[in-house]
């Protein structure tokens, strides 16, 4: 009964005689949880509340000479598949500085029907800042995942989210995908609300990220925002400081919409759009990535 | 021998609901659309829609799972929650926070008020709510057909058809096409289009509704705000 849970061990083939059976079977499911508040004492932004279940776990690196507090995310159950749920609960007080990345790359792996729920849910008050650098989720064929970022954010605060994400395992010839990926975001800065995607790819995908609207083949995507000071000046050094970027066959745009900068880019495959996020992160973030991303 | 025998449109509101959609989306009512390209502008100029095959090819991934598709979504949305106030703020707020980049979301804000302006000028009994006035282009077609009574389908048929014809228009300008070219790409979308409808209205209650996922399209429209030389607005 363990075997259809575990990544590595290919569970049968449900087909469509009995498919209703494996879904009505009682899986084990992950379920984690990571809930923590930061607040600031003055002289530093310091844990003020961390509550970790199930297979979600947080670490909190030493960050000697930064004015961030790290915030590392693990899921132990390795990856996410049909049912299993993670929820990650952050609260920044007044002016705690905090940056949040995950230990590895989130992998969805297929589903035998009903969908991976993930929730991010932050609040952000006055003064403080939050830098949102997950490392990219790699979605595998018949994945199934529901993923919603909600944020509430004070008007003086500052946001910077990244959320990558790659189709398929190029290096393994998966190159043809089905499932359902449905990411959810809800910006609301001072009540209002300010950004909201949602973004969905259902059925045959791989035909969805051919089009030319979509990704033309590639198969890494990242969508993000930034809120903070001096928007129209840094929309318009970004746009100059990543000018060299497309060499590495990145195309990529950023927006000024309703008080955020909203950002895309499509790459061929992860590294490629690791470079772009590296190099967005060192002009909007101005610090180099998480130790986590090179681990 | 059975003479062949044509049948006069029996239900007496379909025609008054037909002139009005005539007329509201119509390329001569006054929201501007002819201004707008959903960042097809830039998609041309890098080569990426170079013939009337890549703007067929453009326009079907629209409605399948594009910005045509959740224009779709929020018209028929709009168009369910005409009478209930504060539903319908909500979904305004909403479909205003969607928009990816600053030209998509003046091409609906901006058509969205002319529509209600112009609708006024008509037909001041239909917006009557002030709430509308701020409602993005979408959700402005879909109340007030509702509030003229006029069917989902019907309404949404002729929004959806009035933004694709608008970007063939579009296309016919900046490739450029020639009208016959656009007249083929107009009649070979009629399944998709009704697809679309169809896509829509069964939707009307999935939470994933209003997803699409449109990356490029989104940095086109990011890019255009930079383009050199330009026809349109978006």
């Amino acid at each position: 009964m363990y075997g259809s849970i575990s990544p590595s061990d290919p569970s049968p083939e449900p087909t469509d005689t009995n498919a209703t059976s494996y879904a009505t079977i009682n899986h084990q499911r992950a379920r984690g949880l990571v809930a923590a508040s930061f607040k600031h004492d003055g002289a530093a932004t310091r844990i003020d509340r961390l509550r970790q279940s199930g297979c979600g776990k947080a670490r909190l690196p030493n960050t000697f000479g930064s004015d961030f507090a790290d915030l590392v995310t693990i899921n132990t159950s390795g990856g996410l598949t049909g049912g299993d749920r993670l929820d990650c609960d952050l609260s920044l007080a007044r002016d705690a500085q905090v940056r949040v990345t995950t230990q590895a790359c989130e992998k969805i792996y297929r589903s035998l029907g009903s969908d991976a729920h993930v929730a991010n849910r932050i609040t952000i008050a006055e003064g403080a800042a939050l830098h949102w650098l997950p490392q990219e989720t790699i979605f595998f064929d018949r994945g199934a995942l529901s993923r919603e970022l909600t944020i509430d954010m004070a008007p003086d605060a500052t946001l910077l989210a990244l959320e990558p994400v790659v189709f398929g395992r190029g290096a393994m010839g998966e190159t043809e995908i089905r499932g359902r990926f449905f990411d959810r975001w809800r910006v609301r800065i001072g009540d209002r609300l300010r950004y909201a995607e949602d973004g969905l790819l259902e059925g045959a995908m791989t035909d969805q990220l051919r089009s030319a609207i979509a990704g033309k083949g590639a198969a890494a995507f990242v969508a993000g925002v930034y809120v903070g000071t001096d928007l129209e000046a840094r929309r318009d050094g970004l746009r100059a400081a990543l000018a060299e970027i497309c060499a590495f066959g990145v195309t990529w745009g950023c927006s000024l919409v309703r008080g955020i900068l909203s950002l895309r880019a499509v790459a061929p495959d992860s590294l490629a759009l690791r470079r772009w996020i590296a190099a967005v992160y060192d002009y909007l973030g101005g610090r180099p990535l998480p130790r986590a991303w090179s681990c | 021998m059975a003479r062949r025998i044509c049948t006069p449109m029996t239900d007496p509101t379909a025609l008054p609901a037909l002139l009005k959609l005539q007329t509201w989306l119509s390329p001569s009512f006054p929201v501007g659309a002819y201004t707008y390209s959903q960042g097809l502008e830039w998609a041309v100029e890098t080569g990426e829609v170079a013939d009337a095959d890549a703007l067929l090819h453009w326009l079907r991934a629209s409605f399948d799972h594009g910005a045509l598709k959740q224009d779709a979504a929020l018209c028929v949305r709009a168009w369910r929650l005409a009478n209930d106030l504060d539903a319908l703020a909500t979904l305004i707020e909403l479909a205003s926070a969607l928009p990816p980049s600053e030209e998509r979301l003046l091409e609906t804000q901006a058509q969205g008020a002319a529509f209600i302006k112009a609708v006024r000028a008509g037909w001041p009994e239909l917006v009557g709510v002030t709430a509308l006035a701020a409602a993005p282009y979408p959700v402005a077609v879909g109340a007030v057909a509702a509030r003229a009574g006029i069917g989902l389908d019907a309404a949404l048929g002729a929004f959806l058809h009035a933004g694709a014809a608008n970007l063939i228009s579009a296309g016919i300008r900046l490739i450029p096409l020639g009208q016959s070219d656009g007249v083929r790409l107009i009649a070979a979308l009629e399944g998709d289009l009704i697809a679309a409808v169809q896509a829509a209205i069964e939707g009307a209650e999935d939470p994933a509704g209003l997803g699409a996922f449109s990356p490029l399209a989104d940095i086109a429209s990011m890019q255009h705000e930079t383009q050199y030389t330009r026809l349109f607005r978006s």
